[in-house]
């Protein structure tokens, strides 16, 4: 087997598993990218803890 | 044109329904300004690396690597798309830290701040001008011609307009989540074309056997100076608005240097497959194995067309869909923000709702995507239309805005105004000589103007932007001498 064969058997194992592993960890980070819904009236709680929530609270 | 199984079909209308499934989802979801046209500033790194990748390369890297592959061989990595990888290092390491220490938006944001109104129109027309979507709107129409046989102007107006409808509705949040299964869908279909292409042909082995030796020479048979040439059109990676606007949703530096780190291993891989599968598409065509006097731009797309089984061939016609979709989508984007936010907001309402910003960035989505439809329908040179409108955005945007970054004290409203301006104005002097004087030259697949001075010489398009580049940083100099001489 050739270098340029064993380059190029390294770059489709690169695009191959690379791109995989990339797009499972975007599903796991998915939910950090869609707003939270707003409170459903009455969950009094829920607003509560918004109302009270700090900028420094989320990481 | 090909006969796609019904399995092909299934899985290509299920990739679009998917597409406008998302948009119209995300839509519903709402959100200011900041979150239509940023996301929210809540992008990570393997968000980030996928939107990457997959909007910066669209049909123009699928076809225009391959057809050199086809024709000179790994040059076309070596040469062509290595070069690139060094500015995007550059970017990871040098651009992107300055341009999040403070809270810019977008390209023409960081000229309005450092310079003024005047900077910030001129790079907004830029940027505008470089975001228009023709060559993904053409690359829409080629692919249908040769695998659906549809009308070229049927499917740029079907695959463009489910790319419109996501990006207007959904906003940003909609491009990356769309880019992220684009970007999957596109990476891997070309990792498994691979085996069948070589397959196809006998073996890896057969390209060294049946091709010119000069196909395996890292630097073909290219002169130092048209490399340097080349190299330099990648300097756009500096500027790129697209890019920008990833660096500034990003949620932090390390998020974006990290995204470009893995980009680049990516990206290389991704050109090196392109680049093998086009010279196995000129071995195949030596063999009489696909059609000896195939369409070298058109090689990638008959070799796969050919060997690629049924079901297996749907995500082909899907991969590439999703590459081009992902490219149109993020540069739609960036020209609608470039008239909201740039254009509309400052020039006529600084008191603008982010309601009334979201729908002027949508209704600059539409103009740019109908611009863009009108110049693929217009042009027949796509790649020296590229050429021009990237020399546009470098000569007006480079000069000033990596001067702006690293030298505050050089932030003078005439320096950035004089180097945008002047800039924009040589470059498109320059190619309303280059059309007018010159010729199309079919050999150098460029633009040529001959010029009988000093022995004669030639400039080509690819030179304009070597020109206008030096022109904008004497502007800037000129501007820094005026402005202080006032003071």
């Amino acid at each position: 087997m050739s270098g340029w064969e064993v380059f190029t058997w390294l770059n489709v194992g690169v695009l191959a598993i690379g791109s995989v592993v990339v797009f499972g960890l975007f599903l796991r980070v998915l939910p950090d990218l869609l707003p939270r819904r707003p409170p459903e009236s009455g969950d009094r709680a829920s607003t509560e803890a918004q109302r009270n929530s700090q900028p420094g609270d989320r990481i | 044109m090909v006969e796609l199984a019904a399995v092909d079909w299934g899985i290509v209308a299920a990739y679009l329904l998917a597409m406008v499934g998302l948009g119209v989802y995300l839509a519903r979801l709402g959100g200011n300004f900041e979150e239509f046209f940023l996301a929210g500033r809540v992008l990570t790194a393997p968000i980030l690396i996928a939107t990457l990748v997959s909007s910066y390369y669209g049909i123009d890297v699928l076809f225009g690597s391959s057809q050199l592959a086809f024709t000179d061989g790994v040059v076309s990595w070596f040469a062509y798309a290595r070069p690139a990888y060094f500015f995007f290092l550059v970017a990871a390491f040098l651009v992107a830290k300055r341009l999040r220490e403070e809270d810019f938006k977008s390209l023409p944001d960081i000229l309005g701040r450092y310079y003024g109104a005047g900077a910030r129109y001129a790079g907004a027309a830029a940027s505008f001008a470089y975001s228009v979507p023709a060559l993904s709107l053409y690359g829409f129409g080629i692919m249908g011609s040769i695998v659906l046989g549809w009308p070229p102007v049927a499917s740029m107006a079907v695959f463009g307009g489910i790319a419109l409808i996501y990006t207007v509705t959904g906003g940003f949040r909609a491009v990356v989540i769309t880019d992220s299964l684009q970007f999957l869908v596109m990476c891997l279909i070309l990792a498994l074309a691979v085996p069948y292409a070589l397959d196809l042909i006998g073996g890896f082995d057969r390209m060294p056997e049946l091709l010119p030796p000069e196909h395996f020479e890292q630097l073909g048979d290219l002169s130092l100076g048209l490399i340097l040439v080349y190299a330099s059109t990648n300097l756009v990676v500096l500027i790129e608005p697209t890019f920008y606007q990833r660096i500034f949703a990003a949620r932090s530096t390390a998020a974006i240097r990290n995204a470009l780190l893995i980009g680049i291993l990516l990206w290389g891989a991704y050109d090196w497959v392109i680049t093998i599968l086009g010279m196995a598409a000129r071995t195949a065509a030596i063999q009489g194995a696909i059609d000896p006097g195939v369409a070298a731009d058109h090689s990638l797309m008959v070799i796969m067309l050919s060997v690629l089984p049924a079901g297996v061939l749907g995500f082909f016609v899907a991969g590439v869909l999703a590459t081009e979709m992902s490219t149109l989508d993020s540069y739609c984007l960036v020209a609608g923000g470039n008239v909201a936010y740039d254009v509309y907001r400052p020039a006529w309402k600084p008191e603008a709702s982010d309601a009334e910003l979201i729908r002027m960035t949508r209704i600059g989505v539409l103009g740019s995507w109908i611009v863009g439809f009108l110049m693929a329908l217009s042009f027949d040179q796509m790649l020296g239309l590229w050429v021009f409108l990237a020399s546009i955005l470098i000569s007006t945007a480079l000069v000033p805005i990596l001067l702006g970054l690293y030298v505050p004290r050089w932030r003078r409203p005439r320096a950035g105004l004089l180097a945008s301006t002047l800039g924009l104005s040589s470059v498109l002097v320059l190619n309303a000589a280059l059309l007018l004087l010159g010729s199309y030259s079919e050999v150098e697949e460029t633009y040529v103007l001959s010029v009988e001075i000093a022995g004669g010489f030639e400039i080509w398009q690819e030179h304009v932007m070597l020109v206008g580049v030096p022109i904008s940083l004497l502007g800037f100099a000129l501007g820094l001498a005026l402005d202080g001489r006032k003071a």
